[in-house]
């Protein structure tokens, strides 16, 4: 009896170590240390859609006669247009420069509709004869319309565009208006987004 | 600090790393170009027409020549009686073009007078005062009104003189037995705007 209950309480305390043990090995956890090491650049960039400044040229047909805008990185303006035949037009040619390192493209595209205003007895007559003859386009150098979607490449991308201001050609004398008739509301925006 | 808590710490700096760069990625660059402008269309009119106080009627010889009524884009009906060889009823007129478009000639017509005579000696009638009328349509200059002569915007005027003349002959035996009608005499000039 003496001999188990020493086997007993030795077999409790090798237990109780073996415990002891797995514990301490539990919290004795092992560790290794790996490095990766490196270093890194921020290449230089620049987000820049702009008009070429000296790329404006003008040109008119017929009576037409129109100023010369100014023009600098994202405005041209303002230029007045006057007409005094049927089929006059006046065309401004300019190129917009991706100078950036992003491609770009076009998110949206606004040519609005003139506003005529003419004046004296037959005000809305005019108005409605001269607002039926105007046409208005920003087109590409081939004569596709500037859309939406369309791309600028990075690095000195360039693209020439063209906006037209038309006063069409017609042959019923009654259409002409009997007096001065204004065009307004022609503000043209262009807006560029990074492209993905 | 222990080994754990650096792993978590490295784990969340990952992280937001991680986080920090999806939001660049999103933050696209824009820019946008505007061009304005304003215009006029400058009052215009298309008006060319005979001038109603400009006429005169010149009568030579023997001839009798009614005063025709006159409107902005027609002289008519003028009667002209010739009695004698050498007759003629002389009109002249002005044309205007008070509009803002330079006006051209686009096209003249002076017919041939059609002669009708009577009576037993008809034919020969007919065929001796055709064959001694004339019907001319001339500028003031005695240059025929032609195609293409033009008239400038904003007043200008161009004098023209119609001419139907029985022109003079010296041999009796061609003298018309009866009355003969002069007719077809309709003359139109069109004006077009020059380019």
């Amino acid at each position: 009896m003496e001999r188990r209950r020493t086997y007993g309480i030795m077999g409790g305390v090798v237990l109780t170590l073996a415990l002891v043990a797995m514990i301490s090995i539990t919290y004795a956890t092992f560790n290794k240390t790996l490095n990766i090491n490196g270093a890194g650049t921020v290449n230089a960039q620049k987000w820049d859609i702009h008009f070429d400044t000296s790329s404006l040229q003008k040109s008119t047909t017929g009576t037409a006669t129109a100023t010369v805008p100014t023009v600098n990185a994202t405005s041209i303006g303002n230029y007045t247009a006057t007409f005094s035949t049927p089929g006059d037009s006046v065309t401004y040619t300019f190129k917009v420069v991706n100078s950036g390192t992003f491609n770009a493209s076009i998110s949206s595209v606004n040519v609005p509709t003139p506003t005529v205003t003419g004046t004296g007895t037959n005000k809305a007559n005019d108005e409605a004869n001269v607002s039926g003859k105007l046409s208005y386009q920003l087109l590409n150098n081939d004569n596709s319309a500037v859309a939406v979607g369309q791309t600028l490449a990075k690095n000195g991308g360039e693209k020439t565009m063209k906006l037209i201001l038309t006063y069409q050609t017609f042959n019923d004398a009654t259409l002409l208006p009997q007096n001065d008739v204004t065009i307004s509301n022609l503000a043209v925006s262009l807006t560029y987004q990074q492209a993905s | 600090m222990t080994n754990r808590k650096k792993g978590l710490i490295g784990g969340v700096v990952l992280v937001i790393a991680i986080v920090i760069m999806i939001t660049i990625t999103y933050a696209t660059f824009s820019k946008t170009l505007s061009i304005n402008g304003v215009g006029v269309v400058r009052k215009q009119n298309w008006d060319v027409h005979l001038d109603d106080e400009s006429l005169q009627l010149t009568p030579s010889g023997s001839a009798v020549v009614t005063v025709p009524s006159v409107s902005g884009t027609t002289i008519g009906n003028y009667t002209a009686t010739f009695k004698s060889p050498g007759d003629a009823a002389v009109i002249g007129f002005e044309v205007k073009n008070t509009g803002t478009f330079k006006a051209v000639v686009s096209s003249v017509t002076i017919p041939t007078p059609i002669v009708t005579g009577s009576g037993s000696n008809k034919a020969q009638d007919e065929a001796n005062v055709l064959a001694k009328l004339t019907y001319t349509l001339k500028n003031e200059n005695g240059t025929p009104v032609a195609v293409g002569q033009e008239i400038p915007a904003n007043g200008g005027v161009q004098h023209m003189v119609l001419e139907l003349k029985y022109n003079n002959f010296d041999n009796p035996d061609l003298l018309p037995v009866n009355d003969v009608q002069i007719t077809n005499l309709a003359v139109t000039v069109t004006y077009q705007e020059a380019n």
